[in-house]
């Protein structure tokens, strides 16, 4: 929203206020992660799959959202390819595989041009005939960039609320009485959601619970039955915490109750693996945010990866002499051609599931043994939603992909503390383009 | 410098081009040295007639030196020179080259040195070997274009004084990594003074481009050695340097930060000291698409100096006129390095869309449409389109 708008907005007061019927566009949720925005618009954009885009209630109130869903559903496509020579060709694929309709592509690229996300964008006419594309390595950035071109679309308080709450529901359920929204524009914003296939709500002992399908394991009667045994503040504690550190032992986890409760309700992921002591272990996995192929079709990648992520944790937990300190750098290397990785004693234990699934292949030299993985699309694919599960705590870089793609490079966080501001008065101040030139300079940022 | 000794040059320059190379000439070498009244602060040792270039990822980056003499005698004491010469540059070969008959002896002495010994003879044989059937490239290979550049870079104001100090010497006095972030540094300071429509600003963006890939495939294949599983790591090593200059630079920002805080504010941002530059993010996306074509980075070397030499500089052929174009990742790769320099330096958006106007190797064609609807090639109208040859503040006359 520019200044103006801004201004008149808040000279008229809170928009929550005000009747539904006179909500002006707003910027943005505010207080969401940067890039939770894009995110959740994916999100929403894929869960649209099987939906009617064009009811009036979506095609009305999710105009910004959907844009931005599917500028994310192509950006994440298309990272990494270089040079999109046969755009019509795309297009196809776009509307076939990304949802993308043929009418809105043009759009979409044109979204993705103004973030420097796509160049040389050659056109014949009105026809995209070619593209470069130049979305940026890193996904957080990616995602962000995406989430601030949402705010700046000007979406509509129905749909910034709306994404707000999808991205509460993607750390656990909720009682609808807490969701952070105005209450008069709640039943709109459930109802567009619930249209939109983007939230469930169960009504459990006279108390409505909203919940996320993006889960994995989305079953509303196993929901409202784990909810009616268990407080709903502790379930949803639980969901968050997996989310933060998916694949945690359940055995030593202080939500462990919890935990049990909801894998024996299906509702949560438990692959199992025999410690050294011969019990087994349950590792508690929340998959969230993955196309939906993967949770058909494709069922079998998801189950590999829940058994690297249950290894790899293993080995983090339990792996006898010693444990693995970072499962995430193992399964990089992992991707990597022809090498072989976790050479030690244990890992006959640690990854006999992986072997038995064909991931990878055991290397043995002398008493140790070391694993290498078997690269089929697919079991790359696992291995890559697995850190990303680990990694981002959901899907991020594999969201709606197949097929081989990029590797992720997160940008270094080398920033220093900001010191707070203490100026000191009566001295001439030194010009700010004399600062940055002196930082330039010191730093060795000029190359003389 | 003879006209000969140009045109050894400019057949030596050939040869490599044909086997493979990515080619720069004199190239000077020197030392910065302290400055005095009436003292330059750099000294020059030497210049390297002919480098080339080569990278493959299995065994990395390799250059090769050319010495071109036309002058007679002293070849033993040129050789022990050569020699010297590539030790200093890091050069895997070296070439001798005489138009005179070389004795008998000096072949051995350069058997030992490990210099190819080239008297006019070796080198048409060398020539017909490599299948110099010339390329049809327009001028690119009888020096003209080469001349052209020169001509236009030197006609950059007194403004651009200490950029053509950093291009022609700087640049190789400097440690590889440091030119990673001293490139769009010296570049950012002339920002305002491209033009985006001259011939000029282009030659010398392109020629920067070339010389920017050429410290980030020496940085991607550091990179590549330290950690390619986790480039990023590499890519902060490369850019920051080792722990022990993580925490030297660490105590300058600190410092800095802290001395920027008891200056009077009066309003104006005080700017925060980070231990990578601003463009970092921009930096590690490009480092990674090197990386990951890795395998067309030669070639996107190729394209820049082709480009600004025979497509700009000489408003000559383009790349797709080539008989055989090269690869669209080559030179999407390319347009990368140019995409960077503009995001690093804040240049116009308009370079990156001329060069990609000028680079495009396909359906270029769609673009150009006649009246009739009818689809005619990019020509070199286009090139008259892109630059404003009459009007341009970049080249306002030769430098004084």
């Amino acid at each position: 929203m520019n200044r103006k708008r801004r201004a008149v907005a808040e000279r008229a007061g809170s928009p929550r206020r005000r009747s539904v019927a006179h909500w002006p566009k707003v910027a943005g949720v505010t207080d969401m992660r940067p890039t939770a925005p894009a995110l959740r618009a994916h999100d929403v954009h894929q869960g649209l799959h099987e939906v009617d885009r064009d009811s009036a209630l979506i095609s009305t109130h999710l105009e910004v959202t959907e844009l931005i869903g599917m500028a994310s559903a192509v950006a994440a496509w298309i990272k990494g390819h270089d040079v999109i020579p046969d755009a019509q060709a795309f297009k196809h694929v776009a509307a076939e595989q990304l949802d993308v309709g043929g009418f809105a592509f043009d759009d979409v690229v044109a979204v993705l041009e103004e973030l420097e996300f796509v160049g040389n964008v050659q056109r014949a006419g009105r026809r995209i005939v070619s593209f470069y594309e130049t979305v940026p390595a890193s996904f957080e950035r990616m995602y962000s960039q995406l989430g601030q071109a949402w705010k700046d679309q000007e979406p509509t308080e129905v749909e910034a609320s709306l994404l707000q709450v999808v991205d509460t529901l993607s750390r656990g359920p909720v009682p609808v009485d807490n969701l952070d929204i105005d209450a008069a524009a709640k039943p709109l914003v459930l109802s567009v959601g619930q249209t939109a296939e983007a939230i469930q709500v169960v009504s459990v002992g006279g108390e409505d619970i909203a919940y996320s399908p993006f889960f994995a394991y989305e079953k509303p009667e196993a929901i409202k039955a784990i909810l009616e045994s268990l407080d709903v503040e502790r379930v949803a504690a639980a969901y968050a915490r997996v989310r933060d550190f998916q694949g945690a032992p359940i055995s030593i986890s202080a939500d462990a109750e919890v935990l049990n409760g909801l894998v024996g309700a299906g509702l949560m992921a438990a692959p199992s693996l025999e410690r050294p002591d011969k019990t087994r272990e349950l590792f508690a996995v929340a998959p969230y945010g993955l196309p939906t192929d993967v949770l058909t079709i494709q069922k079998p990648l998801l189950e590999k990866a829940l058994a690297i992520v249950a290894a790899v944790r293993m080995g983090q937990h339990f792996g006898g002499i010693t444990n693995l300190d970072s499962p995430v750098a193992l399964l990089h290397a992992l991707l990597q051609a022809e090498r072989v990785v976790a050479w030690h004693s244990s890992t006959t234990r640690q990854y006999a599931a992986l072997q038995r699934q064909g991931i990878v292949r055991f290397l043995t030299s002398g008493s140790r043994t070391g694993i290498t993985l078997i690269d089929t699309e697919d079991n790359v694919l696992a291995v890559r939603v697995a850190i990303d599960l680990m990694q981002e705590g959901e899907v991020t870089s594999t969201k709606g992909l197949r097929g081989s793609q990029s590797a992720l490079l997160v940008p270094g966080n080398y920033r220093s503390q900001i010191q707070s501001v203490r100026p000191a008065k009566k001295r001439k101040p030194i010009p700010e383009e004399d600062l940055t030139a002196m930082v330039h300079a010191a730093m060795g940022w000029g190359a003389e | 410098m003879t006209t000969r000794d140009q045109a050894q040059k400019l057949e030596m320059r050939a040869a490599f081009w044909a086997m493979g190379a990515s080619t720069r000439l004199e190239v000077k070498l020197g030392a910065l040295v302290s400055r005095t009244a009436g003292r330059a602060d750099r000294q020059e040792w030497t210049d390297l007639d002919v480098l080339a270039i080569h990278y493959i990822p299995m065994t990395g980056l390799s250059f090769t030196v050319a010495d071109c003499k036309t002058s007679r005698g002293r070849v033993a004491e040129r050789l022990f020179w050569l020699r010297g010469v590539m030790d200093l540059f890091g050069a895997h070969a070296g070439y001798l080259v005489r138009d005179e008959a070389l004795p008998p002896a000096s072949r051995q002495l350069a058997l030992r040195l490990g210099v190819s010994a080239m008297d006019r003879a070796d080198r048409e044989a060398l020539l017909q070997q490599v299948g110099i059937s010339r390329p049809q490239a327009g001028s690119f290979f009888d020096g003209s274009a080469h001349e052209a550049r020169t001509r236009l870079l030197a006609s950059l104001p007194s403004d651009f004084d200490r950029m053509r100090r950093y291009r022609e010497t700087g640049y190789w006095l400097a440690p590889s990594h440091r030119n990673l972030t001293g490139l769009p540094g010296q570049l950012s300071a002339v920002s305002d003074k491209l033009n985006p429509r001259s011939r000029t600003t282009m030659a010398l963006t392109t020629d920067l481009a070339w010389l920017y890939l050429l410290a980030m495939i020496r940085a991607v294949d550091e990179m590549a050695r330290l950690q390619l599983a986790d480039l990023d790591v590499g890519l902060a090593q490369v850019v920051i340097g080792d722990e022990r200059e993580r925490r030297e630079k660490t105590f300058l920002a600190e410092q800095l930060q802290r001395l920027f805080e008891q200056l009077p504010a009066r309003g104006q941002r005080i700017p925060t000291v980070d231990l990578v530059p601003p463009y970092y993010a921009d930096l590690a996306d490009l480092a990674y698409r090197v990386s990951r074509r890795r395998a067309h980075a030669l070639e996107a070397l190729r394209v820049l100096e082709f480009v600004g030499v025979e497509t700009i500089a000489a408003g000559g052929q383009k790349l797709a006129d080539l008989p055989e174009p090269p690869s669209p990742f080559a030179v999407k790769l390319a347009s990368d390095v140019i995409r960077f320099l503009r995001r690093a330096s804040g240049l116009s958006e308009e370079i990156v869309s001329t060069f990609d106007r000028l680079t495009t190797t396909h359906e270029t064609e769609s673009r150009e449409t006649t009246s009739e609807g009818r689809a005619q090639p990019d020509s070199g109208l286009s090139q008259t389109r892109l630059f404003d040859e009459q009007k341009q503040p970049a080249e306002r006359g030769p430098h004084q």
